[in-house]
């Protein structure tokens, strides 16, 4: 049986049946996903190591609890991740930069674009999308949902922040999510016209 | 289910799939969410926007070690045998056991160290005994050497005895030579035969030469006219003889003379003489 051709779905079930091999393949699909969100959110090498090996642990050990008809197993693993990297945020108490490429640390774990499997191509146009969909936002929308979603602040800890009141925050929210998600339409319908 | 919970939670739907809510509030929301089914279909959708946007996130390469770790874990989760574990590779297992794997590695480098020490300190000792061994072998062989030349000179010191005492006893003629030299300690004879034209001298307590120096005999006629009878070296013992022949007979000579002469001997005598006989 060829893992590789295996659905994420198909995978799961099969961890879910202590599958090592089914394991090691949803973790070279998805560990380079899950490892850059963490140091996006975390800003350590280190602390995104410590969440993405707890986030494919927790695969492993809870597997049976996703189901596939809520949604995407990228959506339910970066679920995992990011609600990890807030209760560490939130734990420590730290703002973390997730924007700076100059620290030395994280230097060494830029990916080399020269030397790419082709599931990380097809994760790479996903995140270039998705990217480009973000970059499409009016600005305070785009702000409010990027402290939010890679800083872990809460919708009170933005406001104070932004200087903006709680309810324009959570407007911009739900305003922002719900632009991004039809941007995001738009690119799937243009890109299966072409 | 009431409608201002029901407000109140659709506005916190986009906050709370951001995970930007405080503790109770998301405690409200997902307790709302277990009754509401649009509610559910929302948060669903912005929860699957939102993780898009983790996807966009992909700049970051994780380390080879971590997937080793990560499957470590879960042998060790897992309850596996060790054996099974160690399949991760060789190089983690050194890096946790270094001390071990350098115990075992530097351990018999010293044994053989030391082995290699001890034999090189027998090889010097024996090569050492060697040498001494050599040193007395060469001292013994010195040692045999010069009892072999003492032997030899006994045995021809025993020859001439044996000769002189046969001349003595068939010479015709006898010459004692004591008294006849400077040194009184000299002592011996001439012997000739009854022609007179062979002769025997036999000569002891003579004084030991230099190796460049010997005896020599010189028969002087009544005419003053001096000859060479030969020459001769004396023994260990200080005895020496030679065997004389004249054309002709001896006692014809006024006399008899031995001088000390260079080797192999001289014309004329040139050196102190030892002793001087007349017939």
């Amino acid at each position: 049986m060829d893992y590789q051709t295996l659905s994420d779905e198909q995978l799961v079930d099969l961890v879910n049946q202590s599958d090592r091999r089914a394991l090691s393949v949803l973790y070279d699909r998805y560990s380079r996903v899950v490892f850059s969100l963490g140091i996006k959110m975390l800003g350590s090498k280190e602390a995104a190591e410590e969440i993405t090996q707890d986030a494919f642990l927790k695969l492993w050990l809870g597997a049976g609890s996703y189901q596939s008809g809520k949604g995407k197993f990228s959506s339910w693993l970066l679920s995992i991740t990011h609600n990890r990297a807030i209760d560490e945020i939130r734990k420590r108490k730290r703002t973390a930069n997730n924007s700076s490429c100059d620290d030395p640390v994280l230097q060494d774990t830029l990916a080399d674009p020269g030397n790419e499997m082709a599931d990380d191509l097809i994760s790479k146009v996903q995140g270039e999308t998705v990217a480009e969909a973000l970059e499409k936002l009016p600005t305070l929308q785009r702000d409010a949902i990027k402290l939010a979603y890679f800083k872990g602040l809460t919708q009170t800890e933005i406001s104070e922040q932004l200087g903006a009141p709680l309810g324009t925050i959570k407007t911009r929210m739900r305003l922002g999510l719900r632009k991004l998600r039809s941007i995001l339409v738009e690119i799937n319908e243009e890109v299966q016209t072409v | 289910m009431t409608d201002n919970i029901h407000d109140e939670v659709v506005e916190l739907l986009a906050p709370y799939a951001l995970g930007a809510l405080e503790p109770q509030e998301k405690a409200m929301v997902e307790a709302h969410l277990q009754e509401c089914a649009y509610c559910r279909t929302i948060a669903q959708q912005d929860s699957a926007v939102i993780h898009s946007i983790g996807m966009s996130s992909n700049e970051y390469k994780p380390p080879r070690s971590l997937k080793r770790d990560l499957f470590a874990k879960i042998d060790v989760i897992s309850g596996r045998r060790p054996a099974e574990s160690a399949r991760r590779g060789l190089l983690p297992l050194i890096q946790e056991q270094r001390w071990a794997f350098a115990t075992a590695l530097i351990a018999p480098m010293v044994v053989m160290g030391g082995m290699v020490a001890f034999l090189m300190n027998r090889v010097d000792n024996v090569q050492s005994e060697n040498t001494q061994l050599s040193r007395v072998v060469q001292t013994k062989e010195q040692e045999n050497s010069a009892l072999t030349r003492s032997i030899s000179e006994q045995s021809q010191t025993l020859t001439d005895q044996r000769n002189a005492l046969a001349w003595a006893s068939q010479a015709a003629y006898t010459k004692d030579i004591r008294n006849s030299g400077p040194s009184k300690a000299l002592s011996g004879n001439l012997y000739t035969n009854a022609s007179g034209r062979m002769g025997m001298l036999a000569v002891n307590n003579l004084p030991n030469l230099s190796s460049d120096r010997l005896y020599q005999v010189w028969l002087i006629a009544w005419n003053g006219a001096v000859t060479g009878a030969g020459t001769f070296t004396n023994d260990v013992n200080g005895h020496g003889q030679i065997i004389l022949e004249s054309d002709q007979p001896l006692f014809a000579y006024k006399s008899l003379a031995v001088t000390i002469e260079p080797g192999p001997g001289s014309q004329q005598p040139t050196g102190p003489q030892v002793f001087g006989v007349e017939f």
